[in-house]
């Protein structure tokens, strides 16, 4: 396979040498250290511009949570006049917000609705990606490549405008305001995450599974005790990145989830009514809105390496 | 046929066929995939069946009826007599909506060159390269909501974008000087689109890095013995041997090429002419959600209708995006 591309490549590189009629391998070479170094020269530029696009709006935000109401109308751009640490202090208490049938949530409530709602809804739908990619990956059985097509199909194949109905089916199975249902709903396999893991378990060794059933160890329990664990950063990796996203989904608890405000949720609610926050709203809401991120930025913090070594797709062939 | 099948699946032929092991690790392999499979049952097949039989039919009197109705009034809404408004007056006729959702397709497509060319050389670790991929995470890890609302301040009355672009010499409307550059006609759309675009132009594309890094290096090493430049080494090894990766951010890519949202909701709530059909499609869910809880009647038929005809519309474009792809690079397996 390895001495199949190397050649397809080696072939390629010959046509292109014979076009631009290279003399030398030595100058090519410098030649091509030269437009890296080009490359790189731009591409750095560029990227110093961009890391000031992606901080700036950070930094502005943190500026503007340390302001009082008026430092804030008149200095909106500037540091602040004085620098008013206290107001983070007021956050949390002065952050609750109130819902369907005039329940009040405080940041707290919605700091737990945040972990429950990203956490166990995403533990359960990479368990189910597992319970997926896991057969397809590592046994052949009658049936496998329609499996797998579902996958294929579900990723390539646009289904739109399906919200409305689906809406209707979670009133039907008492999921709406339902955190438990709501959470089992979310065991859904067939998706972009079991591709991944697909692709992950095929790459992982054998070796290991083919001792412990030697030893007499279920298939299940090669699953759980010996595949999983080596493919813990693969998981680990998918699991942060979808609780990521998962943390700031206000969507879904917007529509299907009203008595159980996320953080999100909730920085929706104090955009649309700072009178939320009291005094001083600007500057606690900007500090809410950082708050809010606080637990993707902890979890990048930790699991990024983790996150860039073990995320790749395969192709979409099936 | 039927005996055909009937034999080729008794007991006798399986025990043939498949030995003892074999058959149990079968067992394992349906009953670990019997839950997903349940719940993909209920929650896609289930669901796509209703959106067919909401956009066909209609409840008069308690009597559900086949009917077009849904669809008339979809097609209805693409004319000059779109009826749908927002509480600013903004008309929501659907071919603007869905222009404004395509052009942010089609400005995808003109920047993913840049995109997957700036992953490259952060994968090829220039300098601070390992600096870069974490700045370059930031808004993505701030996530949706942090960072449409800081930009929504930003474009704001006195907001450092709204007091670059006065100091660009733009010539501002009266309403955008008073609301902000979201709250006028003229300039809320290119508004979203900038903030929308900019800080996504160069990035770092987690996936796409690890495609790159799977490539072995011995390959890049024979381009560098034949004096590959750093752009061709790009497109020669790099972008065939990533090919599939990337394949799949094209279908992805044209599967939602006329649903782009643009966090429209969250902005604007699709005021100032700048709905566009991801918000439109969320947004009757919205009403729905609404609805149900006793604001008023919800209709099912409409937004299936619509779903409907958008899906029929994507899929042949999803199939020869994909069809292209195959064409014009062969998926390198390795």
């Amino acid at each position: 396979m390895f001495a199949d591309i190397k050649r397809r490549i080696t072939d390629k590189i010959s046509e292109f040498k014979m076009k631009k009629n290279y003399h030398k391998n030595k100058s090519g070479q410098a030649k091509a250290d030269t437009s890296k170094m080009v490359i790189f020269i731009i591409f750095f530029v560029l990227f110093i511009i961009q890391s000031f696009i992606s901080v700036y709006p950070l930094f502005w935000c943190i500026m503007n949570s340390l302001k009082t109401n008026v430092d804030y109308l008149e200095n909106m751009n500037g540091l602040p006049t004085v620098w008013m640490w206290e107001i983070w202090k007021d956050i949390v208490p002065s952050f609750t917000i109130i819902v369907r049938g005039g329940k009040r949530v405080t940041f707290w409530g919605m700091i737990f609705n945040s972990i429950w709602f990203a956490f166990g809804t995403q533990f359960m739908n990479v368990l189910a990606s597992i319970c997926v990619a896991y057969p397809l990956a590592r046994y052949n059985f009658p049936g496998k490549g329609f499996l797998y097509g579902i996958i294929i199909f579900r990723i390539t194949i646009p289904i739109i405008g399906t919200g409305s109905v689906g809406y209707k089916l979670e009133r039907a199975l008492g999921m709406i305001d339902n955190p438990v249902r709501y959470t089992l709903g979310a065991f859904q396999g067939f998706d972009m995450n079991a591709l991944i893991m697909y692709g992950y378990f095929k790459a992982v060794s054998k070796e290991y599974s083919e001792a412990a059933f030697i030893d007499g160890a279920g298939p299940l329990k090669v699953l759980f005790s010996v595949v999983i664990p080596q493919a813990f950063p693969c998981v680990l990796a998918l699991y942060v990145n979808s609780v990521m996203g998962q943390w700031n989904n206000y969507g879904a608890p917007l529509i299907s989830l009203p008595s159980y405000p996320n953080l999100a949720f909730g920085i929706y609610m104090a955009d649309q009514s700072s009178s939320f926050l009291g005094v001083n709203n600007k500057a606690k809401f900007f500090g809410a809105v950082l708050l809010s991120s606080a637990v993707p930025l902890l979890l990048f913090t930790i699991a990024q390496k983790t996150m860039i070594n073990n995320m790749s797709v395969g192709g979409l062939k099936g | 046929m039927f005996e055909k099948i009937k034999h080729k699946f008794s007991k006798e032929e399986l025990r043939k066929k498949y030995n003892f092991e074999d058959r149990n690790a079968f067992l394992f392999c349906y009953l670990i995939v019997l839950l997903p499979i349940i719940f993909f049952c209920v929650f896609f097949v289930y669901v796509n069946i209703d959106q067919i039989f909401q956009a066909f039919t209609i409840e008069t009197d308690g009597v559900r009826r086949f009917t077009f109705e849904h669809f008339a009034e979809v097609f209805g809404e693409f004319g000059p007599n779109a009826k749908r408004t927002l509480s600013d007056g903004s008309v929501l006729n659907l071919w603007q909506i869905e222009w404004r959702s395509f052009q942010l397709y089609l400005i995808g497509w003109l920047t993913m060159p840049l995109g997957y060319m700036s992953c490259y050389v952060l994968f090829k670790k220039c300098w601070g390269h390992y600096a870069f991929r974490v700045i370059f995470m930031i808004p993505n890890v701030l996530g949706g909501i942090t960072m449409v609302m800081i930009y929504k301040y930003m474009v704001n009355v006195g907001g450092p974008i709204f007091e670059l672009v006065k100091s660009m010499g733009v010539d501002l409307s009266a309403d955008a000087l008073s609301k902000g550059l979201l709250g006028a006609r003229d300039t809320a759309w290119t508004t979203l689109v900038l903030i929308k675009v900019l800080p996504h132009l160069i990035g770092f594309n987690i996936v796409q890095t690890g495609a790159y890094a799977r490539i072995p290096e011995e390959l890049f090493e024979v381009g560098r013995l034949e004096g590959l430049g750093f752009i061709r080494e790009f497109w020669s090894v790099a972008t065939p041997l990533t090919w599939s990766t990337m394949m799949i951010g094209f279908i992805t890519g044209a599967a939602g090429m006329f649903t782009g949202d643009c966090g429209v909701f969250l902005y604007t709530q699709g005021q100032n002419d700048t709905a566009t059909m991801g918000f439109y499609i969320y947004w009757q869910t919205f009403l729905i959600s609404g609805a149900e809880s006793g604001v008023y009647r919800p209709v099912y038929g409409y937004p299936a209708a619509l779903g409907l005809l958008l899906t029929c519309v994507t899929i042949p474009i999803v199939l020869l995006v994909r069809k292209l792809g195959d064409k014009i690079l062969e998926t390198v397996t390795y």
